[in-house]
């Protein structure tokens, strides 16, 4: 009895520590902390560039061994702005992996780091977009958003890992993940912005796949969405059938076998 | 005049000596013997919650422009079925409740039939004269299936439209048959237009009915049959000992069905299940990510997303993918299930009727076979769910799987083989007197 109990109390610790995780590991680990290069001083936007972009990307956004080419996918400013509000720019090595973090730079410098690129750099492609919420629809965007976005980001918003495609199975693929991340952070020019550049693997939706309403009404929608609102409860992280599944055993089934535990106790006879 | 109507009955009936009889009824006690009853105490929940959805659902999926109180749904075109069931959850009062509750009450229900089940197994209660009622219960299990997947699917929402589809192409994956049988399901290709009708047919009336009365008969041999109970103390195997039906097990059964009453309108009322209004509409051109289905379909899941694609060949005939992982291995799970009484009686030519139990570790060869399969069955279940691991570790989906794959084969062996040893060194243990030198002390 002891060794059983013991038992169910360590699956229901484990179980519950599972719940927790995936409940809050979307959110950043730790934040990240600017190396010690003292960056967050001048509000020029050609000192940045060229201190803290150019070693990576070269002078003229040609792109080194260290960086791509900036000019190249034509995604104009609105990357620019994208990558630097997020924070996945600048990297500190070229292998680090490029993920959102807290950015290092103020508002200020983020303004003049774009405003540099638009204006010195060759750099063609969707400007830093303007967003007319008022105009929004909802139920439109949340269609586009179902159509568009919902096979890499989920339907809940949880974003999700890509496969590689139909590729047959390799023993162990050496590929860096491919992940859409979830959408729980991102900011209106943010969501507006990735819709137009196309970051990463994710596809550009340019002025042809949009019109301004649409997109406004996608951005609306991600937003609402997003929301931490639950209209059924506690949504034990959004991951769907397979946190209820474990929801059922850990909190269901095991608090009615501690109940029958309880009310049918071994006669001694 | 009390007593006059009463005896005037009782005269005609002979009530008094039957409900003598039933209220003396003697039932053991173990916890573990309630297992059962929870399972039967969700699905009185299930058709009581059941009842009241039916009231709202509309089966049908002629569509209209969605116009209720969900704001991001505005003027989205959707069917019947989906539009009332966010009716239910968002404008009818208590409907969200009920629902989850509903929904719960389906997934904790299974799991506890499961657990019945292996109890059940470890403690050799389906041995002679048990036989019938272990096939009974292994029925009921794959009705309780059925029945959870068809309720998965009916409000025609994205999620459960992509299982759907899953399920057709599995039932065009049997060869030869295949096509006319997904037909004959469907009504046609799919999604075909009765598809919803067809599942609420069954999932409200066919087999809850059989379940009823499967789940009577099924105590009512366990009344004929009597219970069976563990050794130890003056449980032999003529006799039963143990609580009579009235008072104590009677008011113990009440207590136990509010609890799990209780327990389920908690997780109803506090935690979020099945969020239809996320998932969005069913449109057959859209298939969400991370889709999955409920945990009792898990295990199908994954063995889909396990199975290598290999094209397999046969009388110049190709057999379409998903007929192994999906029909197969259902097929030999269910098969060998229904056999497992007459097999084991069969290697161990014990053919005597037994009405005690067995602790597990006295049934080492038993207890490993079973702790084995059931972790072959736990990685199944949990690589349904490989795309979000695959997330959080940050490595690419296709690693996810290959471990997966090995540990299908490696982890049952480990269990298997771990469980053998301890269930042996338990009772070599206990064969010893506590503090008695070992043996090989003695001989030096
Ligand atoms: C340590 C080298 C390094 C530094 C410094 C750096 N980058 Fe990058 N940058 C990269 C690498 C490598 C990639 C490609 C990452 C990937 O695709 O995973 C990249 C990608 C980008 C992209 C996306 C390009 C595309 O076409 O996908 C933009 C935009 C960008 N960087 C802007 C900047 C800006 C602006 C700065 C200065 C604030 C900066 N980077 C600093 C290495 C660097
Ligand atoms: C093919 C898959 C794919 C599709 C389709 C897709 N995305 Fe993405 N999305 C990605 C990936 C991958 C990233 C990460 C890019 C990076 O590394 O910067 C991303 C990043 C984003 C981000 C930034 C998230 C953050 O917090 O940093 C937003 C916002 C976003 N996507 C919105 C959308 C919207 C809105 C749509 C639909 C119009 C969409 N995506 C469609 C794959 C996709």
């Amino acid at each position: 009895m002891k060794v059983f109990m013991t038992a169910i109390a360590v699956v229901v610790a484990v179980g519950a520590g599972i719940i927790v995780w995936n409940a809050y590991s979307d959110r950043p680990a730790e934040p990240w902390l600017p190396p010690a290069v003292v960056r967050s001083d001048s509000t020029d936007g050609k000192t940045l560039y060229m201190r803290d972009c150019a070693w990576c990307h070269g002078a003229e956004a040609q792109g080194t061994g260290r960086g791509p080419n900036l000019t190249e996918r034509a995604n104009g400013t609105a990357h620019i702005d994208y990558v630097l509000s997020t924070g996945r720019m600048p990297l500190d090595s070229p292998d680090q992996p490029m993920q959102r973090r807290t950015p290092i730079y103020t508002q200020e410098q983020i303004d003049a780091l774009v405003q540099y690129a638009e204006q010195q750099l060759p750099i063609t492609g969707p400007a830093v977009p303007e967003l007319n919420t008022t105009e929004a629809d909802l139920g439109l965007g949340n269609q586009l958003y179902q159509v568009n976005c919902a096979a890499c980001h989920a339907s809940t918003g949880i974003g999700g890992a890509l496969g590689g495609g139909g590729e047959s199975l390799p023993l162990i693929s050496r590929k860096a993940a491919i992940l859409a991340p979830d959408l729980f952070e991102a900011t209106p020019k943010e969501v507006a912005e990735a819709i137009l550049a196309g970051p990463g693997t994710m596809p550009v939706f340019g002025p042809e796949t949009f019109t301004q309403r649409e997109l406004d009404s996608i951005v609306d929608y991600v937003g609402r969405l997003t929301e931490p609102h639950n209209p059924g409860g506690w949504s034990m992280g959004r991951t769907g059938p397979w946190s209820e599944g474990a929801a059922a055993w850990l909190i269901g089934l095991t608090l009615m076998i501690i109940l029958i535990m309880w009310i049918g106790t071994r006669s001694t006879e | 005049m009390v007593r006059k109507v009463v005896t005037w009955v009782d005269d005609r009936l002979g009530a008094s000596r039957f409900t003598r009889d039933v209220l003396a009824k003697v039932f053991p006690d173990h916890w573990s013997f309630l297992l059962g009853e929870i399972a039967l105490y969700c699905f009185v929940i299930l058709v009581l919650t059941g009842v009241f959805l039916s009231f709202f659902f509309e089966p049908s999926v002629a569509e209209s422009v969605y116009r209720g109180e969900y704001e991001p749904l505005q003027g989205v075109v959707v069917s019947d079925a989906y539009r009332s069931v966010m009716d239910l959850s968002f404008e009818v009062r208590a409907g969200m409740v009920m629902r989850q509750i509903h929904h719960w009450a389906a997934l904790v229900f299974l799991a506890a039939i499961v657990v019945h089940l292996v109890r059940i197994f470890f403690t050799g209660a389906y041995r002679r004269p048990r036989e019938i009622n272990w096939m009974i219960g292994l029925t009921l299990l794959t009705l309780a299936m059925f029945n959870g997947f068809t309720g998965y699917s009916l409000p025609d929402d994205l999620l459960s439209g992509t299982g759907l589809r899953i399920a057709y192409s599995i039932a065009l994956s049997i060869p030869v048959i295949g096509t006319w049988m997904a037909f004959l399901v469907f009504g046609g290709e799919f999604p075909a237009e009765q598809i919803i009708n067809r599942l609420f047919v069954i999932h409200i009336f066919i087999i809850p009915v059989l379940i009823a009365g499967l789940l009577t008969a099924h105590m009512a041999l366990i009344w004929r049959q009597k219970h069976t109970q563990f050794p130890g103390g003056r449980r032999r195997e003529e006799n039963v000992v143990g609580e009579r039906l009235w008072p104590t097990y009677a008011a113990k059964s009440m207590g136990l069905f509010f609890g799990v009453f209780g327990i389920l309108a908690l997780l109803g009322g506090l935690v979020q299940i099945n969020p239809i209004w996320l998932y969005g509409p069913f449109k057959p051109a859209q298939v969400p990510s991370p889709a999955q289905p409920d945990w009792y379909m898990g295990w199908l899941e994954g063995a889909l997303r396990l199975f290598p694609a290999w094209e397999i060949t046969t009388f110049g005939y190709e057999i379409p993918n998903p007929f192994f992982p999906a029909v197969l291995l259902p097929g030999i799970t269910f098969t060998l299930l229904y056999l497992w009484p007459f097999l084991e009686a069969f290697f161990t030519s014990d053919h005597k009727p037994h009405h005690l139990l067995d602790r597990p570790r006295d049934r080492p060869m038993r207890t490993a076979l079973g702790t084995a399969t059931l972790s072959f069955y736990f990685i199944l279940f949990a690589a349904a769910s490989n795309d979000l691991l695959a997330k959080w570790l940050r490595v690419p989906v296709e690693n996810v799987v290959v471990a997966y794959q090995i540990l299908a084969f490696a982890l049952p062996l480990a269990t298997g083989l771990g469980t053998y040893l301890i269930a042996k060194s338990l009772t070599k243990r206990e064969a010893e007197p506590p503090g008695a030198a070992p043996e090989t002390a003695r001989t030096s």
